[in-house]
């Protein structure tokens, strides 16, 4: 299992930025730098096939835009919107919940590698009791893989939802629900990422991007429970 | 092997571009207020811009082909929904009159091509010859503003002009139409001598 270590908002920033911004270039050639190219995380090297090679793979994570935001920007957003990133091995994941639907999280990485998102949703099932998760996925990103590795099914499209390299892109919207979930919303003992799936239960494909909902088919009471739990806990 | 990158701003960057600040030609080309304010000030006033004026005003950081700073672009009088600024340059003394040009283009590329702006308003001295000389101003300028600025203790006017998509794609037709003139000059020259 992947291990999952915890960044400030800062860290994810610096992690997050790039060192050259793409499509700057002049004679044509364009470079894709949004993604940290071996500079120091936290005393970690972020070298190889890491972000290096993520390039644009960072563009677009839970929202966020290297290209476009400095690392001050980058980390004021990440902590506007509650999010937590972590290093997952040479990775990153993050993810993000829904202030009317805690225990929904939107969940986002810069690997096309299955493994690093199924140690975050192990880790969202058992420490947050989340039961469903949504990702957006840049159209084309091979962060794609990750998600369907995991279980996650497209739900739907966000139409040139997202400008960059001078164009508007298609932007993807994937649903999962945790395996096991019952209708009290916990999950079933020793599942595992790898279990995870949207299989059945969830109304992915059903409903309009953007107010897709992959965890109403769970009763109400346990949404209710749900806010209460988020109540105590802000108070 | 790019020419010319932008990458965004940072604190790193902040000595070299207070140092540009304080410098003659600069402070009457652009703007003199560095010369009344300490050096505090201006790290204070460039930090504040790199971690809280992100909706009004951006500083980048241009480099050249082996990463070194070149100069500085900033956006002003930023209207998001407009999708409209007003872009400032500043080249360090030592790379001006030869890589002024390709800075000039690399942030426009990147301002239509990243922050999605449709419009780009430059404003231009009208004493200031680094970038344009006299005729290439008289040829830009939509706007004169007389009495615009006071720099090191004279009026300067202004001249203002905007660069829309269509001018850009008119540019980027000329530069192509150039290319293909100049490879098919060369693969003349090339059948004749064979």
């Amino acid at each position: 299992m992947t291990d999952l270590r915890m960044l400030d908002p800062a860290e994810a920033a610096e992690a997050l930025a790039g060192t050259a911004l793409a499509g700057t270039v002049v004679a044509g050639t364009v470079v894709a730098g949004t993604a940290l190219a071996g500079a120091e995380c936290a005393g970690t090297e972020l070298a190889g096939p890491g972000l290096a090679a993520g390039g644009g793979a960072a563009r677009g994570f839970l929202g966020t835009d290297p290209v476009t935001q400095n690392r001050a920007l980058l980390a004021a957003e990440l902590t506007r919107m509650g999010a937590t990133v972590c290093q997952a091995g040479d990775a990153l994941v993050g993810f993000a919940h829904r202030p009317g639907q805690p225990r929904q999280a939107l969940v986002a990485s810069t690997s096309g590698r299955p493994e690093p998102v199924a140690a975050l949703l192990a880790f969202l099932r058992t420490y947050h009791r989340s039961t469903s998760y949504l990702a957006l996925v840049p159209d084309g990103s091979p962060v794609a893989a990750a998600f369907a590795g995991c279980g996650f099914r497209p739900a739907g499209v966000l139409r040139e939802h997202r400008y960059g390299a001078g164009q508007y892109h298609d932007v993807l919207v994937y649903v999962a629900k945790a395996a096991g979930t019952t209708a009290s919303g916990t999950t079933a003992a020793g599942t595992t990422a790898a279990q995870t799936t949207a299989a059945g239960t969830t109304a992915a494909g059903t409903t309009g991007p953007g107010t897709t909902d992959p965890g109403t088919t769970e009763p109400d009471t346990a949404n209710a429970a749900d806010s209460a739990e988020a109540s105590r806990c802000r108070s | 092997m790019p020419i010319m990158t932008v990458r965004h701003f940072t604190e790193a960057d902040i000595p070299i571009r207070t140092e540009l600040l304080r410098e003659p030609h600069f402070q009457a080309n652009l703007t003199d207020f560095a010369v009344s304010t300490a050096d505090d000030g201006l790290v204070a006033g460039q930090r504040r811009t790199i971690e809280e004026q992100h909706r009004t005003k951006r500083i980048f950081t241009i480099c050249g082909p082996r990463g070194d700073v070149v100069g500085f672009a900033w956006i002003t009088s930023i209207d998001w929904r407009s999708q409209c600024c007003e872009l400032s340059f500043g080249v360090l003394p030592r790379y001006r009159g030869g890589l002024g040009a390709l800075a000039v283009a690399a942030a426009h590329q990147y301002l239509r091509a990243e922050l999605n702006m449709r419009v780009i308003v430059n404003q231009v001295l009208d004493h200031n010859r680094m970038l344009h000389s006299p005729e290439s101003l008289a040829a830009h300028q939509q706007v004169t503003c007389v009495r615009d600025s006071y720099t090191v203790g004279q009026w300067r006017a202004a001249c203002y002009w905007t660069f829309t998509e269509a001018d850009d794609q008119a540019r980027q037709a000329q530069a192509e139409s150039r290319r293909r003139e100049v490879a098919e000059r060369i693969r003349s020259a090339q059948e004749a001598r064979s």
